[in-house]
This record gives C-alpha cells, sequence and structure tokens, in this order.
C-alpha cells in the first residue's frame, strides 16, 4: 500500500501535463473532471495510506521511497525521494482532501471563463508541488517542490493577466517571496557544505551530533531557514505580498493563499525542529516574530474593507499563531492549527467567492448586507467558518488548536506570560474583526441584490469544509476536558510531546482564554450592529481615523518598502543611467558582440581560405609540438 | 574468418546489406517506400545485432578492428542517430525533385564508414572508415543538387575535408616511420613511455589536426557554418550527429593515452582546441541570424565541452565526455528535425522564420524550446545532466582554466539560445506583402510528416527522461565504457 506513494504526486502531474498539452481543445466539462479527478484519485489514496499507516505502522514509523538519485557525484547525490511520517502524511491528507474539494467548487465557481482549462492545469501542478514540498526526503527536492509553489502561486494570482494590477500583484509576490527562497538556498548550501549531505534525516542527525547547542552554525542554518519559512508565511516584515495576492481568483486563495503554500514555512520549520532547538534563540524570535504578527495582522484586517483583504491579514494573523506555537516549540500544536486553519480559512475563502460572485465582483463588506436571507447555505457555513476562526469554546475546532497553542506558550520557558498575552489579545481582536465581518455581510439592511446564487457542487464543499471545521478538533482536546490526545500521540515519534501547563494558574488563565472570544462578540455585536453610531462618533476623531487609516494601509509596510527599496533602486537606476556601473556591465557584452563580428570576418565563404584555414591549423598545432 | 568473427561484424553486414538492397531497390521499383523501409529495418538489425553483442565484447576481429563495450556504444549511437535521420528524410524529400533513395544509400554508407571509424583498432581501418564516411557525406551535403547552396556546402566540405585527409594520412605515415607499428595497442603503449620523438610528435599532431577537422574544432572549423546550412536539414542533422559521435569515439580511444601525464605536446595541443572552441564557437554563434549556422556554431562550442572531460584524464572525465556527446547527439537531433520538419519549398532557417511558432504549432516550439535550453545547460533537460558531470569532473580533476573557459563560455551561449526561444513565443509579425501569398499560409497548416515528428517525439522525449533520471544512462555508460 505504502508503495504507492509516489502515484499521489505523479497523478496531479499527469493531470496537468494532459490539461497543458490538449486542455484547450477538451470540452469544459472533461478539463474539470480531469483536474479535480487527478487530485480526487489522489486524495483517496492518501486517505487509504493513512488508514494502512495507523492500523499497521511500518517500522519506525516511516517510511521512505528512494526512487532514483538524480545526479551523483559523492557526496552531492541530490535524490528523488519520498519520505512518508505522521508529520507528512498528516499534511498530505489535508492537503489532498482540501485541493479536492477546492476544485469541486472551481468546477462551477471558474465555468464560462476563458482560462479554464489553463485553471485546472495550474492547479494540478501546484498540488504536485506542494506534495513534492511536504515529502520530500532531500533538500534539493523539498527546494523544487518549495519553487514549485512559489511559480503556480505567481502564474495563478496573475491568472486575470489582462488586467495590470493583477500582474502587479503576482510579480510583488515572487519577488517578495524571492528573497525567502534566497535564504533558504543559503541555508541548503550551508547545510551541505558542513555537513556534507542533502537527506534530510542525515542532515538531522549529522547536526545533533556536530554542532554544539547555540553554535554559530547552528544559528546561522536555523536562521537562514526561519528567513525562508517567513517569507513565504507571510510574517512581517516579508508579508507584504499576501494582501495584494488576493488578486487571484477565490479558489485560489483559499488553497494557496491560506490552506497550503503560505503554511509551507510552518512545515519546514515543524520538518526541520531538531536543528532549531539547536539554535533556542532563532527559535525565540520565531515566536517574537509570531506573536507580532498575529497582532498587527489583526488590526490591520479590523481596518480592511475588501473582505479578501480581511481574509488575508486574518490568514497572516492565524500563521502568526502557528509561528508562536513553533516558537515555543509546540511543534505538534503549530501542526494541529495548521490542520484546522486549513479547513476553516479555505471554508471561508470559498464562502466569500460565492458572496462575491453572487453579487457581481462586489468586495466591499459594507456594499454588502443582510445575504442571511439570499445565500442561507454559503451564511450558516461561512459562519461556522467564522465560529471555528474566532476559537468559539466547546464546539469549534478552532478553539482546540488555539487552546494547545496558549497553553503551550505558557509553558514556555522564555517570556511566556507575554507570548500568552499577546495570543489572548489576539483572539480577542480576531473575534472582532471576523464578527465585524460576519455582520456587515449577512446581516443589516440589504444593500446589493444577489445576482447568481450558489449550485451544487460549491455548496457541497462548503457544506463538507464547514464539517470539518467543526469535528476536526475533537482529535486533541486539553486535559481538563476529556484529555484526548490522539493527534498529538499520532505524531508524537515524528514531533516531540507538547509540554502543556498544569496547575491552578494555568486552568484559570485557561478559563480566561475560553471566554475572551465571547467577550469579543459581545463587543463586536454592540460595535457593529446594535449601535453603529457609537463607533462612526469615535471615527470623526482625527487621532483615531489616522490610527484607523494606517492600519488599513498594513501600517505602512508598502510605504515603507517602496521609500528603502523601490525608489532607491529606481532612482539609482535612473541616476546611473549612463554611469560606469552601466558601462562596464555592457562592455561585457559590448566585448563579445566586438569578437562576434571579428571572428566573423573569418568567415569569408572562400573554399581556399578555408583550406589554407585547415593547413594554418596543422602548422600551428605542430609550432606547439615543435616547441614544447 | 570464423562464425565467430562473423558475429561480431554482424553490425556492419546488416549495414553494408542495406546499402546493397537498397541500390537493388532503386532499380527495381520507383517509389521511394522500399528504399526507405529496407533503409530503416537494415538500420534496426543493426542495431538490435549491436546490443546482442554486448555480452561477446571484447573481442579482436582482425588486428583492424576491435570490438569493445567502447566501440559498441558509439557504434549503436551512431546507428540510432542514423535512424533519426531516415526518418527525417522520409517527410523532408516526399515535398522535393529528388525522392530519398539515394539519399538513403549515401546514408547507410556513411553509417557503416562511422562505425568502422568508431571500432578500428588499426591507421588502415581508420582511414577505411574515414573514407568511407567522407564518401558518403559529400553527395549528402550537395543532395538538393538544384539548389546552389546545397552543391556549394559539397564543394566547401569535400575540399577542405580533402586538405584535413592528407594531413592525417601524412600523420600516419610519420607515426609508422618512426615506429614502425600502426595498430593503436601499440602506438598507446609509446604514448605511456615518458619521452617521445620529435617526429613521433609532429605525425601525432597532424592525426590530431585531421580528428579535429571532422570535429569542427577552431581553428579547423572554416567550413562548419556554411555546410550546416546549404545542407539539406537531414544531412545536417547527419553531420551533427553521426560523424561528430564516431569521431568523438576514435579521439578518446586513440589519444587517451597521450592526455594521462599532461604536459606533452598532444594534451597541450587539445586544452588549446578546446579552449579556442568554447569561445570562438559561442562568440560566433552570438548575433547570427540563421538557425542552421547557430546550430553549426553552437556545435563546435559543445565539442569544445567535450575536449573539456576527455582532458581530465580520468575515469570519470571519459563517462561524462560519452555521456555529453549523447546528451548533444539527441538535443542535435531534435533541433534539426525541427529544422527539417517545418522546411517545406524552401529551407526554414532564419529566426524571422519561426516568429510566433508557439502560436501556429504549440508542440513543436515547445519542443524546440526545450531543445534550445538542453543546449544551454538549464535543468531537467539532457544538456544540463551532461554538463554537470563536465563540469564536476573537471572540477575533480582540477583543470581550473578548461573548467573555467567552459563557465564562461557557456554563460555567452545562453544569449543566442534564449533568443530563438523567445523568438517563437513573440507574436508573429505583421505579414508583409511578399509572405502573405496563399502559399506561405498553406505551409503554415499543412500537417507535418509522421515519420518526422516520431523522430522528433523520441528525441523530444528521451531529452526530458535523461534529464529527469539520468542515472540509468550513466550507469549504463560508465558500465559500458568502463568495461
Amino acid at each position: 500500500m505504502l508503495n504507492c506513494l509516489w502515484i499521489v504526486i505523479a497523478l496531479p502531474l499527469a493531470g496537468f501535463a494532459l490539461l497543458a498539452l490538449a486542455g484547450s481543445r477538451m470540452p469544459g466539462r472533461l478539463c474539470a473532471l480531469v483536474g479535480a479527478g487527478t487530485v480526487g484519485i489522489s486524495a483517496a489514496l492518501a486517505l487509504a495510506m493513512g488508514v494502512s499507516f495507523a492500523v499497521s505502522p511500518p517500522e519506525g514509523r516511516q517510511f521512505t521511497q528512494t526512487l532514483w538519485s538524480w545526479m551523483s557525484v559523492p557526496p552531492f547525490s541530490p535524490e528523488v525521494s519520498l519520505r512518508l511520517d505522521p508529520l507528512s502524511l498528516v499534511s498530505v491528507c489535508v492537503i489532498l482532501v482540501v485541493a479536492f474539494l477546492i476544485m469541486l467548487y472551481s468546477s462551477e465557481f471558474m465555468s464560462g471563463d476563458e482560462g479554464y482549462s489553463r485553471f485546472f492545469s495550474y492547479m494540478d501542478l501546484f498540488v504536485a508541488a506542494m506534495l513534492v514540498l511536504v515529502l520530500a526526503n532531500d533538500l534539493v527536492f523539498l527546494y523544487l517542490g518549495w519553487e514549485g509553489v512559489g511559480l503556480c502561486s505567481f502564474l495563478l494570482i496573475g491568472f486575470w493577466y489582462k488586467v495590470p494590477k493583477n500582474v502587479v500583484a503576482a510579480r510583488k509576490a515572487f519577488l517578495v517571496t524571492r528573497v525567502g527562497d534566497a535564504a533558504l538556498l543559503a541555508g541548503i548550501f550551508l547545510v551541505v557544505n558542513k555537513l556534507g549531505t542533502l537527506s534530510i534525516p542525515e542532515v538531522l542527525s549529522r547536526a545533533a551530533v556536530s554542532w554544539p547547542a547555540n553554535s554559530g552554525a547552528a544559528n546561522a542554518a536555523a536562521a537562514l531557514f526561519a528567513v525562508g519559512a517567513a517569507a513565504k508565511s507571510a510574517q512581517i516584515p516579508l508579508h507584504v505580498w499576501l494582501p495584494d495576492a488576493m488578486a487571484g481568483p477565490s479558489p485560489v486563495s483559499a488553497l494557496i493563499h491560506a490552506a497550503t503554500m503560505v503554511t509551507a514555512g510552518v512545515y519546514l520549520v515543524a520538518r526541520l525542529h531538531p536543528l532549531f532547538t539547536l539554535s533556542p534563540q532563532v527559535l525565540f524570535g520565531v515566536a517574537i516574530v509570531g506573536a507580532v504578527t498575529l497582532l498587527a495582522a489583526g488590526l490591520a484586517a479590523l481596518a480592511q474593507r475588501d473582505i479578501k483583504r480581511i481574509l488575508a491579514y486574518s490568514t497572516m494573523s492565524q500563521i502568526g499563531y502557528m509561528f508562536l506555537a513553533l516558537g515555543v516549540g509546540a511543534f505538534s500544536a503549530a501542526e494541529f492549527h495548521f490542520v484546522v486553519h486549513a479547513f476553516f480559512k479555505s471554508l471561508l475563502f470559498l464562502g466569500a467567492g460565492a458572496v462575491i460572485r453572487g453579487l457581481n465582483q462586489e468586495h466591499d463588506i459594507f456594499k454588502m448586507g443582510g445575504l442571511r436571507r439570499a445565500m442561507p447555505g454559503t451564511f450558516w457555513t461561512f459562519a461556522i467558518g467564522v465560529c471555528s476562526l474566532c476559537a468559539l469554546p466547546l464546539v469549534t475546532a478552532g478553539f482546540y488548536s488555539k487552546d494547545l497553542i496558549l497553553s503551550s506558550a505558557l509553558a514556555a520557558h522564555q517570556g511566556g506570560i507575554w507570548l500568552w498575552l499577546a495570543g489572548v489579545i489576539g483572539a480577542f481582536i480576531t473575534t472582532l474583526y471576523a464578527f465585524r465581518m460576519l455582520f456587515a455581510v449577512f446581516f443589516g439592511e440589504v444593500r446589493t441584490q444577489v445576482s447568481k446564487g450558489s449550485g451544487r457542487n460549491m455548496t457541497l464543499a462548503l457544506v463538507v469544509l464547514s464539517l470539518f471545521s467543526v469535528i476536526a478538533g475533537f482529535c486533541q482536546m486539553p486535559s481538563g476536558l476529556g484529555g484526548v490526545s490522539l493527534f498529538a500521540d499520532f505524531l508524537a515519534p515524528t514531533l516531540p510531546q507538547v509540554r502543556e501547563g498544569v496547575g491552578r494558574l494555568q486552568g484559570s488563565l485557561s478559563l480566561v482564554a475560553a471566554i475572551v472570544p465571547l467577550v469579543g462578540i459581545m463587543v463586536a455585536w454592540t460595535m457593529y450592529l446594535h449601535r453603529p453610531r457609537f463607533l462612526q462618533g469615535y471615527a470623526r476623531l482625527p487621532a483615531l481615523a489616522a490610527v484607523h487609516g494606517f492600519a488599513k494601509q498594513g501600517f505602512g509596510f508598502d510605504a515603507l518598502y517602496d521609500y528603502c527599496f523601490v525608489k532607491p533602486v529606481v532612482y539609482l537606476s535612473r541616476v546611473n543611467r549612463r554611469d560606469v556601473s552601466i558601462a562596464y556591465v555592457g562592455a561585457i557584452s559590448r566585448v563579445a558582440e566586438a569578437l562576434h563580428y571579428l571572428l566573423s570576418m573569418t568567415q569569408t565563404g572562400r573554399v581556399r581560405w578555408y583550406a589554407a584555414g585547415v593547413g594554418i591549423g596543422a602548422v600551428v598545432l605542430i609550432g606547439i609540438g615543435v616547441l614544447l | 574468418m570464423n562464425l565467430e568473427n562473423l558475429m561480431l561484424l554482424s553490425p556492419f553486414i546488416a549495414v553494408a546489406l542495406a546499402s546493397i538492397a537498397v541500390m537493388l531497390a532503386a532499380t527495381l521499383w520507383k517509389t521511394r517506400f522500399p528504399a526507405l523501409l529496407i533503409t530503416v529495418v537494415g538500420l534496426g538489425a543493426g542495431l538490435a545485432s549491436t546490443g546482442a553483442l554486448v555480452g561477446r565484447a571484447p573481442a579482436a576481429v582482425t588486428p583492424l578492428l576491435l570490438i569493445n563495450g567502447y566501440s559498441l556504444y558509439f557504434s549503436g549511437l551512431v546507428l540510432a542517430c542514423s535512424l533519426g535521420v531516415a526518418l527525417l528524410s522520409m517527410g523532408y524529400f516526399a515535398r522535393r525533385e529528388q525522392g530519398p533513395v539515394q539519399f538513403c544509400l549515401f546514408l547507410l554508407l556513411s553509417t557503416l564508414g562511422a562505425m568502422v571509424i568508431a571500432s578500428s583498432s588499426h591507421f588502415a581501418s581508420l582511414l577505411l572508415g574515414l573514407e568511407l564516411q567522407g564518401a558518403g557525406l559529400y553527395p549528402l551535403a550537395a543532395y538538393a543538387r538544384f539548389t546552389p547552396a546545397s552543391i556549394e556546402a559539397g564543394i566547401k566540405y569535400l575540399v577542405p575535408s580533402t586538405v584535413a585527409s592528407a594531413f592525417l594520412v601524412f600523420g600516419m605515415a610519420l607515426v609508422y616511420a618512426d615506429s614502425g607499428v600502426m595498430d593503436f595497442g601499440s602506438i598507446a603503449a609509446i604514448g605511456r613511455a615518458p619521452a617521445m620523438s620529435l617526429l613521433m610528435t609532429v605525425g601525432l599532431l597532424m592525426i590530431l589536426s585531421g580528428a579535429a577537422f571532422k570535429l569542427a574544432l577552431v581553428p579547423f572549423h572554416l567550413w562548419t557554418p556554411d555546410v550546416y546550412q546549404g545542407a539539406p536539414a537531414p544531412a545536417t542533422a547527419f553531420v551533427a550527429t553521426v560523424s561528430k559521435a564516431a569521431v568523438v569515439g576514435l579521439l578518446m580511444r586513440f589519444f587517451a593515452p597521450f592526455t594521462d601525464h599532461g604536459s606533452n605536446a598532444v594534451a597541450a595541443s587539445l586544452w588549446a582546441l578546446a579552449i579556442a572552441s568554447m569561445f570562438a564557437g559561442n562568440l560566433l554563434a552570438l548575433r547570427q541570424e540563421n538557425i542552421k549556422r547557430i546550430i553549426a556554431y553552437s556545435s563546435i562550442a559543445h565539442m569544445g565541452y567535450v575536449l573539456v572531460a576527455f582532458l581530465c584524464g580520468t575515469a570519470l572525465g571519459i563517462v561524462s565526455a560519452t555521456y555529453y556527446v549523447t546528451a548533444y547527439a539527441i538535443t542535435a537531433l531534435c533541433a534539426l528535425a525541427v529544422v527539417s520538419l517545418l522546411s517545406h519549398a524552401k529551407e526554414t532557417e532564419s529566426l524571422a522564420d519561426i516568429r510566433g511558432l508557439a502560436l501556429r504549432r504549440p508542440l513543436v516550439a515547445f519542443l524546440f524550446a526545450v531543445a534550445m535550453m538542453s543546449l544551454a545547460g538549464i535543468p531537467f533537460t539532457v544538456g544540463f545532466i551532461g554538463k554537470f558531470y563536465v563540469l564536476s569532473a573537471g572540477v575533480q580533476s582540477r583543470v581550473w582554466p578548461l573548467t573555467f573557459s567552459l563557465a564562461v563560455s557557456s554563460a555567452i551561449g545562453l544569449y543566442y539560445y534564449l533568443r530563438v526561444v523567445i523568438v517563437m513565443y513573440r507574436h508573429p509579425a505583421p505579414a508583409s506583402e511578399k509572405d502573405a501569398g496563399p502559399s506561405a499560409m498553406a505551409g503554415m497548416s499543412r500537417p507535418l510528416s509522421a515519420a518526422g515528428m516520431i523522430a522528433l517525439g523520441t528525441a523530444g522525449v528521451l531529452l526530458v527522461c535523461f534529464g529527469v533520471y539520468p542515472g540509468p544512462l550513466f550507469d549504463f555508460i560508465a558500465w559500458m565504457v568502463g568495461s
């Protein structure tokens, strides 16, 4: 059974090849069938493998399938090798199930688009690349997946490439994540150079042996990988690309920019966690970055009007939670939140997509309203997603995953209480922006009429995802509530067990954390639904308006980067237009060109010159021989 | 000559019989089909019997020929490339005044010559092979005899080639005069000795000049662009693949003993040839507007890369060089198959002709782009793997000047390879008054020859397969060449 692992990747790749070659000549229905079908079969296969893995685990609870070695010049021999262990198994199953549901949704959502087959071919390629990234047992192979998902992200953000704004957004995403890619590549170079291997398990075991904790090499490698992870996962300060990435179609945002690719950074850190534990400073830095991101992104989400930008900032904020968990060493808590987040956030994006489509491409939540009656299915599923996002106690999956993160933050060695506090405040902000969105879109008076309802496929995807958003939490419950720990136990051989705080203080703090969302809902209800005037009064104060504007612009990071990087580069290139650096860079090509024309003069086209050339050559060679 | 020897000669016999059968068929039937069928079957039988001989090698057949893993590999490569060229010629000559019948004959004879070169272990057989190959090659280049360019190509190949042959034969004579031996084994023994007489050195360098001419190494390269351009596209493909592969095989067999200790005149000359070829080849191709000339110049550079691996003087170097030649043959065949398929009434050869090709024929354009990327050495193509192994062999042996030249010159080369790709993926130029006639439009939509597509498709698939999964081929070469 487990030997079928490669098929899981091969199927979407085959789907991509078929659609890329013949997609334009295939009817739309067939494109969707090939696109979603290959992913669906892969998903079924992955689930079957999951069952077989759980029932009869392979030796050492991990399975490695080495397909071939790409090139081999020892010690450099990158291998096409897959590794299935509980960590990658969980990720693969979640990725495939979510991807399948999203593609099912897209088959209806994208219908009538002129790039229908192109859409499915890109999506298939993305799924294949993401699976490579997750299953790779070799750093070069992992990097292939890492770049592959980056490429697909670029292609899909700019999917509607006839609008220049979308292309600019795609380019921005590509360039910003490139900073992280460069860091990751440098990290791989460092590891190969110092440890002499590319195989991930080998790297981890050799690092543990030859690098003492806190040594320079360990710190440098961990820091480089952390920068790569932060850029891919849109963490401050490399997050600026994600809000703009919403230019892509909603299913793309759901799959790539919510459920899977943006969490690749989290996965990378979890996969390489023994390396990170060698460097507590970097790990603490990861926690700080997570805490700062979750607060800042939450505040920024509160100031947005565009439904997809709200969700984008929300994604950053939730990944901030995951980074926080990684930073305090609760790797399986981060993975658990990844799973739960994948379900509810893709649900929210798909719901938002249905609303946007229904209202004829309207993105502003304050131009929507009262959709509760017009789109009941979307409303209920969206509401479940919002509740899960806010971690409504006991009944939602989000509660269990966030609770695990907060309680493990509390048990951290360094600054636990502050990280916990950041998490709790973040949860409060989350509730505010989430219910602000819910109230504005589905309650109040009707501002825009619905022009297009959702059909069967879209509703089915929403319902299944909302189901998962509720039940996924029950496999991991805190000790106070039954103490189920199926998820952490399953991951235990790969990721260390989470240290949970026990004691009276922790207990009462957990209670506080559980109550915060409820308070948040009350506040949101008062502010946005019950007494909107109250807020509008304050909004007129210039100081608050300035803060609001600042948050709406994402705390001025775009302006800052524009000022620090884009402007200087543009300015310098303008100044330098006729300057030395251009002159001598250009000189290379000019010298090459001059040499080309010089050499071309020998091509006279005259036979006697050609024959003479042979003679001259022979004489030169003999001259060398005689002189030596 | 016993039965065992006949068995060992079976690939040669298959090709020779096929050439006689083609002659008979040409007199018996007026149609082109029997000749083509015989050619394909003959080459296929030759390939099959080469494969069957792998277990029997090594064995000497008379003092003239040595059948070992090495010669079998190169014979197989030559036969496979020839088969590709035969498939290309089917579609190509279907639309021209001359049929492909005599083309098949010359193709078979020249292939036979190439196989003899690759297997020769004696001056006599080497000369025989070279002349047999040449005798086929000149008419192949001049085959489209109603176009002046083709005739010109034939002449431009014939005359300098004769000069080069003169040097080669004279070199052999000098070596014989000095040492009194003509078989490669004895000459290799002299090569391993620490000192060498001047007469011997001069003789070897003259032989090297002859071989360098066949490989179009600078400064023996002047004929290359004109011949590549003027010859019909399948003949160009033949010159680029079959004749190159055979002579590389010979070069590595004959000169390997002289490069082990890298301080003698032969090694120094090879270094100079390699560096000059890499730079001159890439520089000459830079602003070239003609695709066939681009491929000609790039072949000069690529033979320089092969020499880099060869000059490492290690086992990895020889295997890498063989891998590189294979990679180059696949890629060149793929690229020239595109040129051959697209050529209609006149050759498709200028960059302007393929502008916007991606819109008209996406698959062909894609394969051509992949071939260009393979020549440039972009990952996931066989060219990348080849270059990687060449570079790693160079780094391992610390031949820094060669490695450095390879890196710099292939960076220069990127420019013209990518230029071809960009041209194909640009919008077609607005039709000028002359080209917009109905014939040009008909040429765009006409179906491509099925046999040619098979050759192109096979080359394209191999090109990507060996780029992603190179292990088996590399191991196979290491096993064949090492044994």
